[in-house]
């Protein structure tokens, strides 16, 4: 088992979330919010410039002339696709090591989180009454807790295989079992250290238990989640023998047709994404 | 040995180079079709997602997305490099299904049935396969011996 003390020491060893990414996201979801306060906040950081400029300038957002000032493109992208942008590049760097405990080659964590922010954000026609701004982030951020928790994981492997292969277990009630802790746990005290918006931490914290059902983004990332994991994002390891999505479906009432449909219309944002985000060549 | 040649999501990959290898990872409810000509040493990998394009609503659609439509350009394709249909060995992966309770969401045997449904009408045996279950499968095809591998995270066996 792990110790609380093992979860808190291992969050705060993580390198801290930038500062100012964290005040321009938390601005975007203010009332007070203005573009020029925006790009206040951005242009004293160099490196985040040049990030969002990089990638607003990419194959994701073509533009028919080259972004060369931070102001033109927050009023070009506007602040939900910011917001999306900000997160990516200030999470990016935390998904840039093997996490062996759930994936076998380094990246495919990496992916299975940009297709799932993706898909959330995608898939925002089928709730009435979100907020978009952050769909994209909740569902990049849904399973960072894994980033920590997969050392564990892989040290356990032999007793978590041997309850979901012998035991009937799906894999997040293993984790659970064996470790005392789940991913979805962990994702929540990440999430919560960094000070991010509640529903991106309740979409990491329930995107498996279905205890907070009735919020709408959890909602998405759970059918998110599934859809990925379909299309074989992360299929490797955990993620094949989940049984925690059947709430979800039925609550969508969603058909093998519709889950077909849905990868048809999605996949290649998502593959556009994954390709303008990549991590490492698998060899 | 050179470095693998890697068959995206969606994706079709040949090569007539021996010392190749072809190789697509993760395979959840997708399929691979594998051809691999023995003699001429020639190896071509498809990696498909669904069954049927109708469902396809884009204005361009990636053909390698669908049974349908990616795996005849998969065998026109090897047909243009000299291969003849009954010298291929052909090789099926992957068709998995992510496990639920009712077991209702079955996109993988789909797919499966939708690939022998076309090889059947089209005469061509399916030499070696290895589908369905709740597994994820990555495949490699050795050009130089036309070993199909596949392989997960515990396991690797040649088909």
């Amino acid at each position: 088992m792990i110790t609380l003390n093992d979860i808190v020491q291992a969050i705060e060893f993580l390198p801290a979330f930038n500062k100012n990414a964290q005040k321009a996201l938390e601005l975007i979801r203010s009332d007070n919010y203005t573009n020029k306060k925006l790009a206040e906040i951005i242009k004293l950081d160099a490196s985040l410039t040049a990030n969002i400029l990089k990638v607003s300038n990419s194959a994701l957002y073509a533009k028919p002339k080259h972004v060369y000032d931070i102001s033109t493109a927050i009023s070009l992208l506007g602040k939900q696709q910011i917001f999306s942008i900000l997160s990516l590049i200030s999470t990016q760097d935390y998904f840039s090591n093997l996490f062996d405990g759930y994936e076998v080659h380094k990246g495919e964590l990496w992916e299975h989180n940009l297709s799932v922010a993706v898909l959330t954000e995608n898939l925002a026609y089928l709730e009435k009454d979100i907020d978009k701004t952050i769909l994209f982030t909740a569902g990049l951020l849904h399973d960072i807790g894994k980033i920590i928790l997969s050392i564990w994981v892989k040290k356990e492997a032999d007793r978590i295989d041997y309850l979901v292969e012998n035991e009937g277990m799906d894999f997040i009630s293993a984790e659970q079992s064996v470790l005392g802790f789940t991913h979805s746990d962990i994702g929540a005290s990440i999430l919560k250290h960094w000070n991010l918006p509640k529903e991106i931490i309740s979409s990491a914290k329930h995107h498996h238990d279905n205890k907070l059902f009735n919020d709408p983004i959890v909602r998405l990332v759970t059918l998110s989640d599934f859809l990925s994991f379909t299309m074989g994002f992360l299929a490797q390891k955990d993620n094949m023998y989940m049984k925690s999505y059947d709430q979800v479906l039925q609550y969508y009432n969603i058909k093998t047709k519709d889950v077909e449909k849905m990868i048809a219309d999605n996949i290649d944002s998502v593959l556009t994404t994954i390709n303008e985000f990549k991590l490492i060549d698998k060899g | 040995m050179n470095k693998p040649i890697v068959v995206s999501i969606a994706d079709m990959q040949i090569s007539d180079n021996p010392n190749d290898t072809l190789v697509t990872y993760s395979l959840g409810s997708c399929i691979a079709v594998v051809l691999y000509h023995p003699y001429i040493k020639i190896g071509g990998m498809l990696h498909v997602m669904l069954p049927d394009s109708t469902i396809d609503r884009s204005e361009i659609i990636n053909p390698f997305k669908y049974v349908d439509l990616g795996v005849p350009l998969l065998f026109k394709n090897m047909f243009k490099l000299g291969c003849k249909r009954g010298s291929l060995i052909t090789s099926i992966v992957g068709g998995s299904n992510v496990m639920d309770n009712n077991n209702f969401f079955n996109i993988g045997e789909r797919n499966y049935q939708a690939i022998r449904k076309m090889l059947w009408r089209n005469n061509v045996i399916i030499n070696k396969e290895d589908v369905g279950g709740s597994k994820s499968r990555t495949v490699r095809l050795f050009l130089e011996t036309g070993k199909v591998v596949v392989s997960n995270a515990k396991e690797e066996y040649e088909l």
